[in-house]
């Protein structure tokens, strides 16, 4: 299967069907959209009131810069809202009663899984604009920018994300309740990843665990992230070209073991005879 | 014991509709079941007990273009898994599935665009979405440009009166009206083959003859498409479609049109004799009747009115040994019937020697 394979059309139209169930519930709709704002602004007032400096270190072992823990936090609960919409993606896109109708029209697969999660990326994002906007002009957050880096840590960030839906997206197919990759990327993330404090921290207190932090792809999300937009870190210097690339390699890796899970996963289920179970 | 299926007027021999090819698949797995002692945890949720079942020994037949073919057996005879097999949602262990020539499993997107499926349970259909949105979705998944998505579905909804529900729930419309909804789907679809499973299942009487209808005078005689249909329904499988495969725990007991199958078994008739209230207990009656010659089941139940025996037998039975016995024991015969086997008769011997 190749990437270019991509039916953006189905793609759509499973991310207005997940869309327009999400908007069919009122309810639902209210306390997504109020408790992510205020789930984002207790983190903002936590951040505020502890009103210390963060050393940015990316994994090169001199500092990058020095970052208020306001930004560093900011940006970490944003990208993590991002990356965790994947759980939700996934555990709700899949729509069990409804995948036998779906798959039999001839779907691809890279298809599949992106129309699964669409609506759910696509809904954090959206819900991304006013926590930025509340970050950036009710805690006075200053972010540094660096444009290029940006769009490139979004584009290897995307890439990542979408190897490991794939992935899971696979091993859900045959697990039905939950499933170990993401809970283990899930639960690691908030430890070991930074989303809230450094990953050099935890090296005090568990020396050695910081190579534990580097092997996993969301940590190089969260990094290549705060480069771009707290650093002003440049593409071109190559202290941050190393953690893009590595990244990127991230990226070329987790892709193909999300699709080779991903088949695994449809062909066990068809085997069983399970695909429309749950 | 397969018979011969007779070919469609206006049908030459090119590459059947649908062609199945010695399938076989066997399910296997684990149950599990949580115990709280150790060795019942251990055992039972850890371990789990090991179940395997046939779903599907073997089987083969081709369907022709033009054909409402039936596969017809009781629950867990393996139809659904046939049907999920043509529609690429379950993998065979061995053997091929063939629509339009083109091997199911080997070019899936292509087997796609020739056959769709309305599967009995769930129907596929996103419950809190309109009928109209839910046909929007698939019109997209059949990659059908919007216009002339809007165009079809306006023609299908109003076709199949579903028109005024368009912008509702399909969640509020009954199951009649969902199983329409489903046909919708497919249609617009372009598969040039529709298979049903369990067409009719939980429809009350008069929308389930609707339906049959629809199949037969929309979907076959307008649209020309070809439909497999999987029932336990005799009466429905008789009505409607010209040949039937019967199945049976996984085996193929039969292909052939109804009367075919029923060939198999019209050495037989069924006889219905009532005979006057007797003035005593008719003891032994049923054991005396059983021993005529050509009796091959027999049956005395006592009501009112008098005694019913119903017995199936060849048909050289001995009627005069019968009447004899009847007018021996004083009994004045109200009524006689007789019936030759029905499709249901076929059913039940076929799946009763199958099982021998």
């Amino acid at each position: 299967m190749r990437i270019q394979s991509i039916e953006w059309g189905k793609v759509l139209a499973l991310m207005r069907r997940d869309f327009n169930n999400w908007a069919s519930y009122k309810t639902q709709v209210m306390v997504s959209i109020v408790g992510a704002l205020t789930g984002f602004a207790s983190w903002g007032f936590n951040a505020s009131y502890r009103n210390v400096s963060v050393t940015l270190y990316s994994f090169q072992p001199g500092p990058v810069a020095t970052v208020s823990y306001l930004s560093y936090i900011v940006t970490g609960i944003l990208v993590s809202n991002v990356v965790l919409s994947l759980t939700s993606g996934v555990t709700g896109g899949l729509r069990p009663w409804a995948l036998e109708s779906v798959m039999m029209t001839g779907m691809r697969p890279s298809t599949f899984v992106l129309g699964t999660v669409a609506w759910s990326y696509t809904l954090s994002v959206i819900l991304f604009i006013p926590q930025l906007l509340i970050g950036l002009f009710f805690f006075n957050v200053t972010l540094s920018l660096n444009i290029l880096s940006f769009v490139l840590a979004i584009l290897v960030s995307g890439i990542i994300v979408f190897g490991i839906s794939m992935a899971s997206v696979g091993m859900r197919l045959v697990t039905k309740g939950a499933d170990p990759i993401l809970w283990m990327l899930g639960i690691s993330m908030s430890l070991l990843s930074g989303v809230t404090f450094p990953v050099q921290y935890l090296n005090q207190y568990f020396p050695g665990i910081i190579y534990l932090s580097w092997a996993l792809p969301y940590t190089w999300i969260f990094d290549i992230v705060r480069l771009a937009t707290l650093a002003n870190a440049s593409i071109l210097n190559p202290d941050v070209a190393t953690a893009f690339l590595v990244s990127a390699a991230f990226a070329v890796a987790v892709v193909p073991i999300g699709l080779y899970l991903f088949a695994w996963g449809v062909r066990r289920a068809k085997k069983q005879g399970t695909l429309g179970w749950w | 014991m397969t018979l011969e299926a007779p070919a469609l007027a206006g049908q030459e021999s090119h590459t059947p509709a649908v062609k199945l090819d010695g399938i076989y698949k066997r399910f296997n797995g684990r149950s599990r079941t949580l115990k709280i002692s150790p060795s019942g945890f251990y055992r039972s949720f850890i371990i789990g007990e090991e179940w395997a079942t046939v779903a599907l020994d073997r089987v083969s037949f081709s369907v022709d273009h033009g054909e409402i073919f039936g596969l017809l057996g009781p629950n867990g005879s393996g139809k659904t898994t046939m049907i999920k097999i043509l529609s690429n949602l379950i993998i065979p262990d061995s053997g091929a599935a063939y629509i339009e020539g083109i091997n199911v499993l080997k070019r899936p997107y292509a087997a796609a665009a020739r056959l769709q499926t309305v599967l009995a349970d769930p129907l596929g259909m996103e419950r809190r979405l309109s009928s109209r949105q839910n046909l929007l979705l698939f019109a997209s998944l059949y990659n059908i440009p919007r216009s002339e998505a809007n165009e079809r579905i306006d023609k299908l909804l109003e076709y199949f009166g579903l028109s005024e529900y368009a912008d509702k729930a399909s969640q509020s419309l009954s199951t009649g009206m969902s199983r329409k909804l489903s046909v919708c789907r497919v249609l617009l679809s372009d598969a040039s083959v529709i298979v049903f499973d369990e067409p009719t299942s939980g429809m009350d009487p008069v929308s389930a003859d609707g339906f049959r209808k629809l199949i037969i005078n929309d979907l076959v005689k307008r649209e020309k498409k070809t439909i497999i249909m999987a029932t336990h329904n005799l009466v429905e499988a008789t009505s409607m479609c010209n040949r039937i495969a019967l199945l049976n725990k996984g085996k193929l007991l039969a292909v052939g049109s109804p009367q075919e199958i029923r060939k198999a078994v019209e050495d037989r008739v069924d006889v219905t004799l009532l005979v006057g209230a007797a003035d005593s207990p008719q003891e032994g009656l049923q054991e005396e009747i059983a021993r005529v010659d050509g009796v091959l089941t027999a049956d005395v139940q006592s009501n009112r009115g008098g005694e019913e025996i119903r017995l199936t037998g060849r048909k050289d039975l001995d009627y005069l040994t019968l009447f004899s016995i009847v007018s021996r024991r004083g009994l004045k015969v109200q009524s006689l019937e007789t019936s030759s086997a029905s499709l249901e008769d076929a059913f039940l011997r076929l799946t009763k020697e199958a099982e021998k």
